[in-house]
């Protein structure tokens, strides 16, 4: 309805016309609920469309990760027999196990491979402790790319030499240290200068069953590094210390269970 | 004069949903863009805070960094204000009671944010409090937005017009 007519009609506004009034203002309020519904039904299918295209995006998401993930081999080294293919060190039949979750780049780790390192491999040396590695890799790239070398060392039989060494030498938290070169370095420090060491290094050949240790890890609920059970029971952080350890392993021995059940995930 | 005050108004009461709008937007983005290529990570984080059964750890973890970017690019375009708004809120929600009862369980963890998060090394700290106040400044602002949707730059308001301009 135009300005102009809009006028016309108040002018023409006299008593005998009250009902063409009403008629048209009738018409006039029937189109702004015509232009409501409209619009409502408007916003519901936009509303509908956005809320399936977003469910839509979800599945679509799951879909390109699932692809994404999948893709890397799990190829596992020599000596991961552990549980959750954790690398073993030590006699396979000693009395106690020790399970040890560790990051090479998390500094806490560092410390206690300084502080009690010793210790394990006393424990180890003496046939009393079976010592399981979990290598984890949440600290970035380089986390990665130093469990993958020693799962390489593992498969060389030098894991244990190549892991004191690499704490050894071990870089600031996230300045991405730890870096191919450096690792194949490092490796020929302790005797591993093989063509298969250092090309499974640059190849990443591990990374599918680092990022599998990983896994099994998180599904274990370990979500901290240094995580360490003795047969079975997590220390607690205050026990991490040689004579905190060596009391754990005692009393595991003294308690005659011998190796623990394999926990389940 | 009347005419002129009358677009000074609405334009004016647009500037908060403007605002709040492009900073949620900005958000989802980063959070999802952040997340998005590392979809191990996210199954840990998402694992770490024991909530789920390990049958859908993986589809929420995959699936949450794509809607939290497609919720952004909502946002950021303008197009269904209202249903962002309230799908941003909902979600914010969910995040704040998994922090919160990752908290009271007394559970060590990241919350993975703004990254794979779930791991911690032993003695790092935990923000659960910061992250639970950020989150909650975040549900008001969609919230705010849920009540007041209309905002500059958006495609629901070339929706909009053609009904406005009819008498």
């Amino acid at each position: 309805m135009s300005a102009a007519s809009r006028k016309n009609a108040s002018l023409r506004k006299e008593p005998g016309q009250t009902s063409a009034d009403a008629r048209r203002e009738k018409a006039s309020a029937a189109r702004t609920a015509e232009a409501a519904r409209t619009r409502r039904r408007q916003r519901i299918i936009i509303t509908s469309a956005v809320v399936a295209v977003l469910a839509l995006v979800g599945v679509i998401g799951f879909v390109v990760q699932s692809s994404r993930t999948g893709s890397t081999p799990v190829v596992v080294p020599a000596n991961a027999t552990g549980t959750d293919n954790g690398i073993v060190v030590g006699k396979p039949d000693a009395p106690v196990t020790v399970d040890l979750y560790e990051d090479f780049q998390c500094p806490i780790c560092g410390e206690l491979e300084k502080s009690v390192g010793s210790t394990v491999q006393n424990l180890i040396d003496n046939g009393k402790i079976k010592a399981v590695y979990h290598m984890m890799s949440f600290l970035g790239p380089e986390s990665v790319r130093a469990a993958n070398a020693a799962s390489a060392a593992a498969q060389e039989g030098s894991f244990k030499q190549y892991h004191d060494v690499l704490y050894a030498n071990q870089p600031p938290e996230r300045t991405g240290g730890f870096q191919n070169s450096t690792l194949t370095q490092l490796g020929a420090r302790v005797g591993l200068t093989s063509e298969a060491f250092t090309s499974a290094v640059g190849n990443g050949t591990y990374n599918g069953y680092v990022a599998k240790v990983e896994d099994n890890a998180s599904k274990r609920a370990v979500t901290g590094t240094p995580t360490v059970f003795v047969n079975g029971q997590q220390l607690a952080s205050s026990a991490l210390t040689p004579d905190g350890f060596t009391a754990a392993v005692n009393s595991a021995a003294g308690s005659g269970t011998g190796p623990a059940p394999t926990p389940t995930g | 004069m009347l005419a002129q005050a009358g677009l000074t108004g609405p334009r004016l009461a647009r500037v908060g949903p403007t605002v709040l709008r492009f900073g949620l937007a900005a958000l989802w983005l980063a959070a999802g863009i952040l997340k998005i290529g590392d979809p191990q990570g996210m199954v840990h984080s998402v694992r770490a805070f024991r909530i789920l059964p390990e049958s859908l750890v993986h589809p929420v973890a995959y699936a949450v960094p794509f809607v939290e970017i497609a919720l952004g690019l909502l946002l950021l375009v303008g197009l269904a204000v209202r249903v962002g708004a309230v799908v941003s809120a909902l979600l914010l929600a969910v995040y704040i009671a998994a922090i919160a009862s990752a908290a009271a369980r007394g559970l060590h963890i990241e919350c993975g944010c703004f990254s794979a998060g779930g791991n911690l090394t032993a003695d790092a700290p935990t923000h659960y409090a910061e992250e639970i106040i950020r989150d909650s400044l975040l549900l008001l602002a969609s919230g705010l937005l849920v009540r007041w949707p209309a905002s500059a730059f958006a495609i629901d308001r070339l929706l909009d017009r053609p009904f406005q301009e009819n008498p």
